[in-house]
Parts: structure tokens; C-alpha cells; sequence
């Protein structure tokens, strides 16, 4: 065994040996894989090999996409065969509903760039022709994905690894980890000790033993799937007999159910409700390449189903149930990326379609690895987007939940409901008195919306309209015309402090820091390659004092990125303030006479102007960091609060507004001011795939105020050419909003990819923010967006379609005059 | 004529066995658990008997802890019509198997007893002896072929050097080899529908006899793990290293 390598990868599924695959054909030969026992042990081996191609998810789309190209390919480049089966996948709808959730990934699909068709029965019966048609509305169709065997897929990426130079060491167990001073890995094993730069896991099962060795505690925790295997059907076998091809992989959706045919039978794959976490406490020494015992009871409804659908499969006989354990997450996507808080620590965990997205999460980790960027936009990926609220029994909640929701609509504003609430702000109960519909993102329970009384209090999903439009319209229009308030006590919170804090700051971002105190700038840390990482709030609090404020599913992601960046000095302090504070917007042309009400600071212009802020009491509450911003473009404030103060705070700003008839928003509504204002979101408009130019942040980049990291490539970019333009869109159509993710077509040209969307209740129409090409994202140029795969006139309108000069957040004290204006 | 069809509970044939931490077993905690394969052959065989008009009943037998009950539900859902299950959770020895296994025959007036030449977990080839030994009954063991006709069971068996045909008179008990038939996979409503057909549960003291073990085990080892292989370059030293080193030539 080598003694030293740049990489170690431990974990031999096929996952890990994609990552190693990919390391190589970086030109990284210097790489070593280990596992504890033979490659595929674990999952891979009893994986039904699937690739679906559907995906909702424009990041995990790609990542399955390139996969099923990769692995057509492996064979020819390895000599190992995989069996890549293109048999199609065929996934049915029994509903309008369902076919509006297959209209709806369209859109996504076509930014992807996946091919598919729509198909009615006829074709449902050519394809199919052993399957039930009667009750079904249509289905979707992929013509190229199908299955492989994992196995053969896991050593051909082994070979095409050991052929560029890489090694892999079988039955080496990692039993411990330390860091040589150097910062080195020095990672103890059954077969000897290895120093490494960097370490990969990717070991399925074991995920949270291994994490546990480097510090971390992480959400993976296996699920029982169980697939039915049955005997040879003659149907099957006079079909393969007359020369006619294996039929595509059958999806019954609203069953929830996957079949295959297998060696002149059927594998039936029912994703279920009941199916245990499993390992919740590490795997027993003793589990091997093993499978639990098979737990026909729970599968019941799903057989039936099944038997229904494709009446051969109830004829045939049962050879075997493989009962093993898939990794799981909480939200069903896989950890792939850097680990919180630890240098040099990649995870790449969590997979629970791990062949579909082995060879896709192989690219972009080493691409992440060897490049220090990866080529897409991975946030729905990032091990980070879980806090620490995400601990073991949060996991094995959430994971039952997660794959008992594989086959369920995918709504794009659905929220599930177990282990809620599990973090809220102290007015929680006040905020539920008053009607919340809640939703929950990083573990924060948050108003959606509020349901009058009247209105049913709970979200009624469509992909056209849900139930909670009119409500959010009535909360946009009181903030709009009167005053709201916002809870927004998630955000995340930093405090960046010491000598070094202004040039270490100035050297993340690439605005100018605020100069003086109180002063507010918001500011972009970008990659290397210019993309956008994180967007902070920063105001400065003092000459080597910031207060940073970003998005509050972000906590980790930017608490990790300010982290591994401090200098070794010392010279800089960063505390991660989040729950020490509470945060509630005040906002709409009245936010100042109820705000003033409260406060003997003077709330003008002259005394307290936009984009400024400072501690003020506010009733009983002292230092409240009031801030002359907001993210819904009126008059109004943020403040921050020690959170004790919160529900004293929240009764007398209510109690204050009362006169003025202040109302609650809820996220939807803060959604909507945000589109009309082309507000750009972290993590969909701004994101690492998109440079700062192609996010339209150009007032937020000042390439004059000196280095910054990503400067060089936007400068190159500016010289080069900027592929892509930002840009605002109101739609045309009527009773369904644009939502995100859909394709903008000129004449049959796609030119550009839809980042949200949503109906502007100011505007009365449909707005989206786009990226475009740039020769289409001139204003007034007229566009078509697909939505439900029915095209829309779109027109490209200039930034900020609501109050476009920003007059109202700057209104001064006689805002009668901007009432005047209007 | 009723058949009946002594079943047992055993590791999955494909899962690896492997020795408790002690030294006092096989580890079986969570493992995969799956119907002993010659007892397979022997419930598929049973089922043809009826099947082909033979028979009139089938009844699967098993004795063991509370989950022998999904091997039973196998056995019925391959076709057998009703089941005894013998609930005891601990080792049972082949002649305690054998004596309950002769208190059922006696009790259901049997005509034939079909089972397994042995389980794959203890390999011990002795119950289905000593069951028609305190039967008194005559036995066919490793059967490959298996008729019945005028009150005779014809049993082709597998023995050293060929194949040995003997008649015997019912009652009879016979235990089947691997390659009597090739049993049949239950569909799923087969497998539904066993859900619903009787099983009965009885005591060992229901039958009258004390399965309690008379042998202890000592202790359960590992096989010694196989050295690894080398090549060698020539058909020559191949032959000297087999007749130097290996002594088989």
C-alpha cells in the first residue's frame, strides 16, 4: 500500500469509484481508493440499476443526465460491458394533475437539455403492450435512459481508474483519522497508514461512522427498498422468441411503483409507506454484503396495483424479495460537496439513486476537487444546505419521509411535515393565532402565507394556481399600500470583528465594504470563476466591526465559507449570531408613522436615510439594530432585535399599526415584491453557475476598488464576452404563473432558462427573472415562455417593473407625496 | 391420503454465514431467512402428488421460533393446504425433531411423509431416519424420482455409483435429493391468499415430547480463510509445485 497520494477515496460503491474514475481523467494519477471489504458491497450490489431521467430538480438533472451518457460510453472506453439496457422509461399518469407535474419537469427537461415525449394511450399501448390502459391519462416519455447493472457499471469505472494510474486497495478499513501539523490527512487502516491531501467518502451505509471519525455528524441514514423479483412469463419470453425489444422501464407514479422486465420476468419496486430507516446507529460489525429479510405485508397496495396494471405480473411466480438498505437524506438528494467546516473533506454521501447519479456526482466532485470549482450550480446538493438541527432522529424521520415521497407530486411550494416544528421564533404562537400557514426551510418554521378566517388553513397545491392566491394578494397589496410585518427571524447572522475584519471582508466581496458606520452595501462574494456565492448584507458597525446579514437556509453554507477563509492570525473575530437575534421587516408607506410611534429616533430621511442603519430602542426593547432595507422595495426597516424582546416587540409594532391597519406577510407575499422589484434570491438567481454579469449585478461589482476573488474572470468575462444576460419578464397567461425553471423560446430557439417566477399581484400579470442570451435580453423584446408545455407571450421589461426609480423605499418623511406621485 | 411436509426455517442459502462474536453460532440476527432448499423440493413434490390426484391433502409442518410461521406461509403459498406450526424458540435436535415429527404423523394419520434429506444449516441427514425408524415405517432417503401407485411409494434414490430403485409400503417416510423436481416460485396472490389458509400452532408438550438438547455446543469456528492463489509460469512447474508443495501428484 502507498504510503502517500493527493486524494483517498474511501468507500468502493460505485459512487466512490466514479469519483476516482474522474479524478484521473483530471490528469490526477496520484489517487487511492479504499474500502473495507470488495467494491459493490454495501448498496450498489443489490441496486435494481435504474436511470430515470426525470428529475424536477435542474441540478440533479444534469448530474442523472451525464451519468446515462457517461455509462453508454464505458463499455467502449473500458472494455468492461455494463448491460446498459435503452429500453426507455415509461412513466404513466393516472390524473391531470399528475400530467400537469409531467408539463411542469418539461420545462426543466428542455433546459437541460433531456429528450422526452408526451404520449396518449395509443402509444402507452404500443410501448406497453401487457400494461392496463383504460383508466390512464397519458404519460411521459424518456426514449433514451433504461438500466444497467451496477456491478459491471462500478468495474468498468474501477478499470478505466486503475488504467490512468489510480490504485485501489480492497478489504482496507479505515479505523482512524488525524491531521499531520502540515494539515495533511493521515488516515489509519487495516492494511497500513496513508497521508493524503484530500479525503473523499463516499460510503453509503457507513455515512455517519465515517463522518463521525472526522468530527461531523451528518443526515445520511439508509432506508429499506425492497424489490420483487419473479420467475420467466411465457408472454415475456414469446416476446423476446418473436425478436421484439424489452419493453421501457414502466413507472405507475400515483401507485408508486417502478417494473422492469428481468431475464423473461418482472422486478416490481414499490416505494412505500412504513419502510424503515435502517443502520440508525452504525451497521452491525457482523452485516456484510447482505439483504434484510423481505416484507411482502407493507408492499401490499402497491402489488395490487401492480397486478392490476400488468396482469402477467400477478401470473408469475415470486423467485426472491431483495430487501438491502439505500441511503437517504432528508430531502432525497445526495451530500455531495465540501464538508462543513473541515479543510480538505469531500462527502459524497447520502445517494439513494446512486447508479443514476454515480457517474454525474463523479464529474463535478473531482471537477470541484482538481478545478476548485464545480461546472453547475450544486446548492441542492451541498452537504451544507443541513444544519445542525439535522441531527440522527431528525435524519431518520426525514428519510422515511423522503422515501415514502419518491413517487408523490412533486409540487415546487410543497412542504412535508415531519419533524416540524423543530426551530421557530419566539412569536410563533402568535404569528399561528394569527392564521400562519407555515412552511419550513433549514429547520425555521415560517408564514407562507396567512389564511383569513374563511380560508381553509392549508395549502391546496396546483401547478396553476394554489388556494393561498388571493390571501397572498391581499398581503402584498397591505404591504404595498398600507404597512406589514415579516418575520424574519431566519436569516443568518455574522458578526466579523478585529483588525484584519475590513481587509479580509474586502478581499470576499466584490462590492466596495461600507465606509462609514452605520452605512449598509450589499455585497457578493463570488467564486474564483466569478459565479455568485453567497450575497451578504453588510453594514459596518464600527472601524473594524461588520454585521453580515444572508439568506437563512445559507447558515452553514456561508458560516463554513467566511470560516475556512479567516486568516491564521487572528487578526480577525467571526461569531455566527443567527439565534442571538430576531429580525422583523416593517415595511409599506406607513412603516415610518408606526415605527416613530415607538421610537425617539429620528426616522426621516435627513436623520436615518436608506441603505443606513443604527441601534434604537423601539417601546421597551433597547439595541435594536434598525436598518433602512428590505427585500420587498417600500419604505421600511429590518430590525434586528435581541431576541428576548421579540414577542414585546412584535405586540407593540402591532398595537402601533393597528391605526394604520398593519397586516402579517408571509413568504409568498415576500416572494411576489421581490419579483416585481427583480430582486435577485440567492440560490436561483444568484448561484455559481451564473457570473456576477450574467446575474445583472453589475452596480454591486466594483472592479475599481482592487482585488477581489473572481475579479480576474469577470474582468476576462467583460473582454470575452458575456454569454448571458439577467433579465425581468412579465408574462401574459391566464390562470397559470410562471414558477421557475421553464424554458424562453424565440421563434423555436431556446435562448434563455426562467431562474423564478410568479404573479405580480401590483402588476396583474405574470413576472419572471431570466437569464438570456444576450442578443434577446434587450427591453421590449418579445419572448415566449413554456409553461405546461404551452407557450406564453413573455416581453422582456426594465429592471424593477414595480417602481422602478426605487422612489418609494427612499420616501422621505411627507410621504404624502409619494402618494401623490403615484 | 394426507401428505405431510416437515419444512425448516434456515440462513438464505446466498448469505455468507458468519460466527457470533462468542463462538456460539451462526449469527442470525437480522439475516435474510429463507425456507430450507430440500424442503422446497419436498413441499413442490407433495403439492404434485395432489396436483395429480394422489394425494388428498398437503400439510406443511415446521418446528422453530414465531417467524418458522413465514416459512409455513411459504409452503402454502406454493400450494400445501394447512400447517402446524411447533412453536419452540430454541435448537432442536434431529431426534427431538423426529419424535415430534412422529407424534404429528400418528396424530394426522398420515399417509406419506415428504421432507428434505437434510437442512443446510446443520447438514445433519438424520432426521427423516430416525423419524421412520420411530415410526417403524419404511423409508426411501435421497430420492430422485418419487411414485405412488397401489399403495406403494416407487423411490428412485441417488446412491453411490447409480440410481437405486425401492418400493416401499405406505405409510412410508421418504426424503427427497436436489434433483427430484425443481420447485415451483409462489405467484402473489398465491402468496395472498396464504395469508388466509389454517395454521395451527401447537406446543412440544402438545405432543407429548421434551425437545430439550443433549448435546452441547462447544464452541463455533471460522473456516480458516483460503491462502491466496499464485501463477505459475509453466505447465512444468505447475507439475512440480503440485507434486512438491501440494503432494496430490
Amino acid at each position: 500500500m502507498k504510503s502517500h497520494a493527493r486524494v483517498v477515496v474511501v468507500g468502493g460503491g460505485v459512487v466512490g469509484c466514479s469519483i476516482l474514475y474522474h479524478l484521473t481523467r483530471q490528469g490526477w494519477s496520484d489517487v487511492v481508493l479504499i474500502e473495507r471489504t470488495e467494491l459493490t458491497a454495501g448498496s450498489t450490489w443489490h441496486a435494481a440499476g435504474l436511470l430515470p431521467l426525470f428529475n424536477m430538480s435542474y441540478c440533479v438533472g444534469q448530474i442523472h443526465k451525464y451519468s446515462v451518457d457517461l455509462y453508454k460510453g464505458l463499455e467502449e472506453e473500458t472494455g468492461q460491458p455494463v448491460s446498459f439496457h435503452v429500453t426507455g422509461n415509461l412513466r404513466l399518469a393516472c390524473s391531470q394533475e399528475r400530467m400537469d407535474e409531467y408539463r411542469h419537469y418539461c420545462g426543466t427537461a428542455n433546459t437541460i437539455g433531456v429528450p422526452f415525449e408526451m404520449v396518449g394511450v395509443d402509444e402507452i399501448k404500443r410501448l406497453w403492450p401487457l400494461a392496463e390502459t383504460h383508466d390512464l391519462v397519458g404519460a411521459i416519455y424518456h426514449p433514451q435512459d433504461g438500466h444497467v447493472a451496477p456491478a459491471d457499471v462500478t468495474m468498468a469505472l474501477a478499470k478505466g481508474a486503475r488504467s490512468r494510474g489510480a490504485e485501489i486497495y480492497r478489504n482496507t478499513e479505515l479505523h482512524a483519522v488525524t491531521r499531520s501539523p502540515s494539515g495533511e490527512w493521515v488516515l489509519t487502516t487495516s492494511q497500513g497508514v496513508i497521508t493524503c491531501e484530500h479525503v473523499v467518502t463516499a460510503t453509503g451505509n457507513y455515512a455517519r461512522q465515517t463522518a463521525a471519525m472526522f468530527g461531523l455528524d451528518i443526515p445520511a441514514i439508509p432506508v429499506e427498498h425492497q424489490y420483487i423479483v419473479t420467475d420467466a412469463h411465457p408472454a415475456l419470453e414469446e416476446r423476446r422468441a418473436q425478436g421484439l425489444p424489452e419493453m421501457p422501464v414502466l413507472r405507475e407514479s400515483d401507485a408508486s411503483y417502478y417494473m422492469r422486465e428481468e431475464r423473461g420476468g418482472l422486478i416490481l419496486g414499490p416505494y412505500e409507506k412504513g419502510a424503515p430507516a435502517c443502520f440508525v446507529d452504525g451497521v452491525p460489525p457482523t452485516f456484510g454484503q447482505d439483504l434484510f429479510p423481505g416484507d411482502l405485508e407493507r408492499l401490499e397496495p402497491h402489488i395490487e396495483a401492480a397486478m392490476a396494471r400488468v396482469p402477467i405480473f400477478g401470473e408469475a411466480g415470486i423467485k426472491g424479495v431483495v430487501n438491502g438498505p439505500i441511503s437517504y437524506t432528508p430531502d432525497g438528494n445526495p451530500l455531495l460537496g465540501p464538508a462543513y467546516g473541515v479543510r480538505n473533506l469531500w462527502l459524497a454521501e447520502g445517494f439513494s439513486f446512486g447508479i443514476t447519479a454515480a457517474g454525474g456526482a463523479g464529474w463535478l466532485l473531482a471537477d470541484w476537487i482538481a478545478q476548485g470549482e464545480p461546472p453547475i450550480d450544486m446548492l441542492p446538493v451541498d452537504p451544507r444546505r443541513f444544519g445542525a438541527y439535522a441531527s440522527k432522529e431528525y435524519a431518520r424521520r426525514k428519510n422515511e419521509e423522503a422515501y415514502e415521497h419518491v413517487f408523490i407530486i412533486h409540487y415546487p411550494m410543497e412542504e412535508r411535515p415531519a419533524c416540524r416544528p423543530v426551530k421557530t421564533s419566539p412569536c410563533h404562537d402568535r404569528l399561528d393565532a394569527a392564521g400562519a400557514v407555515w412552511g419550513q426551510r433549514y429547520g425555521w418554521e415560517r408564514p407562507n402565507w396567512f389564511a383569513p378566517e374563511g380560508v381553509e388553513r392549508r395549502d391546496v397545491y396546483s401547478f396553476r394556481r394554489g388556494n393561498w392566491f388571493e390571501p397572498v394578494g391581499n398581503e402584498v397589496r397591505t404591504m404595498r399600500e398600507r404597512v406589514g410585518l415579516i418575520d424574519l427571524t431566519s436569516f443568518s447572522k455574522f458578526r466579523v470583528s478585529g483588525p484584519g475584519a475590513e481587509t479580509f471582508l474586502d478581499r470576499l466581496v466584490a462590492n466596495k465594504l461600507p465606509q462609514r458606520t452605520g452605512r449598509i452595501n450589499l455585497a457578493h462574494a463570488l467564486t474564483k470563476n466569478g459565479g455568485v456565492r453567497s450575497e451578504f448584507t453588510i453594514m459596518r458597525d464600527g472601524p473594524e466591526a461588520f454585521y453580515l446579514v444572508s439568506s437563512g437556509a445559507a447558515e452553514r453554507y456561508d458560516h463554513d465559507f467566511l470560516l475556512k477563509r479567516l486568516p491564521e492570525d487572528g487578526s480577525v473575530r467571526l461569531e455566527n449570531v443567527t439565534t442571538a437575534y430576531g429580525t422583523f421587516v416593517l415595511a409599506g408607506p406607513d412603516a415610518r408613522h408606526v415605527l416613530q410611534q415607538l421610537t425617539d429616533q429620528d426616522l426621516s430621511n435627513a436623520a436615518f436615510p436608506w441603505l443606513s442603519g443604527r441601534s434604537i430602542r423601539v417601546g421597551l426593547a433597547s439595541d435594536v439594530r434598525a436598518m433602512r432595507v428590505n427585500f420587498v422595495g417600500e419604505l421600511g426597516w429590518e430590525l434586528h432585535h435581541p431576541i428576548e424582546y421579540q414577542n414585546h416587540l412584535y405586540d407593540a409594532l402591532m398595537e402601533a399599526g393597528r391605526a394604520y391597519g398593519i397586516g402579517l406577510v408571509g413568504m409568498r407575499a415576500m416572494d411576489c415584491m421581490r419579483l416585481e422589484k427583480s430582486y435577485r434570491m440567492w440560490g436561483l438567481e444568484l448561484n455559481r453557475e451564473y457570473s456576477a454579469w450574467e446575474s445583472g449585478l453589475d452596480r454591486f461589482v466594483r472592479l475599481d476598488k482592487g482585488d477581489f476573488v473572481g475579479r480576474d474572470a469577470l474582468v476576462r468575462q467583460k473582454e470575452e464576452g458575456v454569454p448571458q444576460r439577467f433579465a425581468t419578464l412579465l408574462v401574459e397567461a391566464d390562470g397559470i404563473d410562471p414558477l421557475g425553471n421553464e424554458p424562453l423560446f424565440l421563434g423555436d430557439a431556446m435562448v434563455g432558462r426562467a431562474t423564478s417566477g410568479g404573479f405580480s399581484h401590483t402588476l396583474g400579470k405574470g413576472v419572471s427573472l431570466a437569464v438570456l442570451r444576450p442578443e434577446v435580453a434587450e427591453i421590449g423584446t418579445r419572448l415566449e415562455i413554456e409553461m405546461l408545455q404551452q407557450r406564453f407571450p413573455a416581453e422582456v421589461v426594465e429592471e424593477s417593473p414595480y417602481d422602478p426609480q426605487n422612489v418609494r423605499l427612499r420616501a422621505d418623511a411627507d410621504d404624502a407625496l409619494v402618494r401623490a406621485a403615484e | 391420503m394426507k401428505v405431510l411436509v416437515p419444512v425448516k426455517r434456515v440462513l438464505d442459502a446466498y448469505v455468507r454465514p458468519r460466527v457470533k462474536s462468542d463462538g456460539t453460532g451462526v449469527e442470525l440476527a437480522n439475516a435474510k431467512m429463507s425456507m430450507n432448499p430440500f424442503c422446497e423440493i419436498a413441499v413442490e413434490a407433495a403439492i404434485r402428488l395432489k396436483e395429480a390426484g394422489t394425494a388428498e391433502e398437503v400439510v406443511a409442518v415446521s418446528i422453530g421460533g414465531a417467524k418458522a410461521s413465514e416459512t409455513l406461509r411459504t409452503a402454502l403459498a406454493m400450494g400445501a393446504d394447512r400447517a402446524v406450526h411447533v412453536l419452540h424458540e430454541a435448537e432442536v435436535e434431529p431426534l427431538a425433531v423426529a419424535k415430534l415429527l412422529a407424534a404429528l404423523a400418528r396424530r394426522e394419520a398420515a399417509g406419506l411423509v415428504v421432507m428434505g434429506k437434510q437442512a443446510i444449516d446443520g447438514d445433519n441427514n438424520q432426521t427423516g431416519q430416525m423419524l421412520a425408524a420411530l415410526l417403524d415405517w419404511p423409508q426411501g432417503t435421497f430420492a430422485s424420482g418419487l411414485e405412488i401407485a397401489d399403495g406403494s411409494a416407487l423411490v428412485t434414490r441417488e446412491v453411490d455409483g447409480g440410481l437405486e430403485r425401492v418400493r416401499l409400503a405406505l405409510p412410508a417416510v421418504v426424503t427427497v435429493d436436489l434433483r427430484l423436481n425443481e420447485p415451483r416460485y409462489a405467484p402473489l396472490p398465491a402468496i395472498m391468499k396464504a395469508k388466509k389458509k389454517p395454521l395451527d400452532t401447537l406446543a412440544p408438550g402438545d405432543l407429548g415430547v421434551d425437545p430439550a438438547a443433549r448435546t452441547r455446543v462447544v464452541q463455533v469456528e471460522e473456516p480458516p480463510a483460503r491462502q491466496a492463489g499464485v501463477k505459475v509460469a509453466t505447465a512444468t512447474e505447475l507439475a512440480e509445485r503440485l507434486h512438491a508443495e501440494a503432494g496430490v501428484i
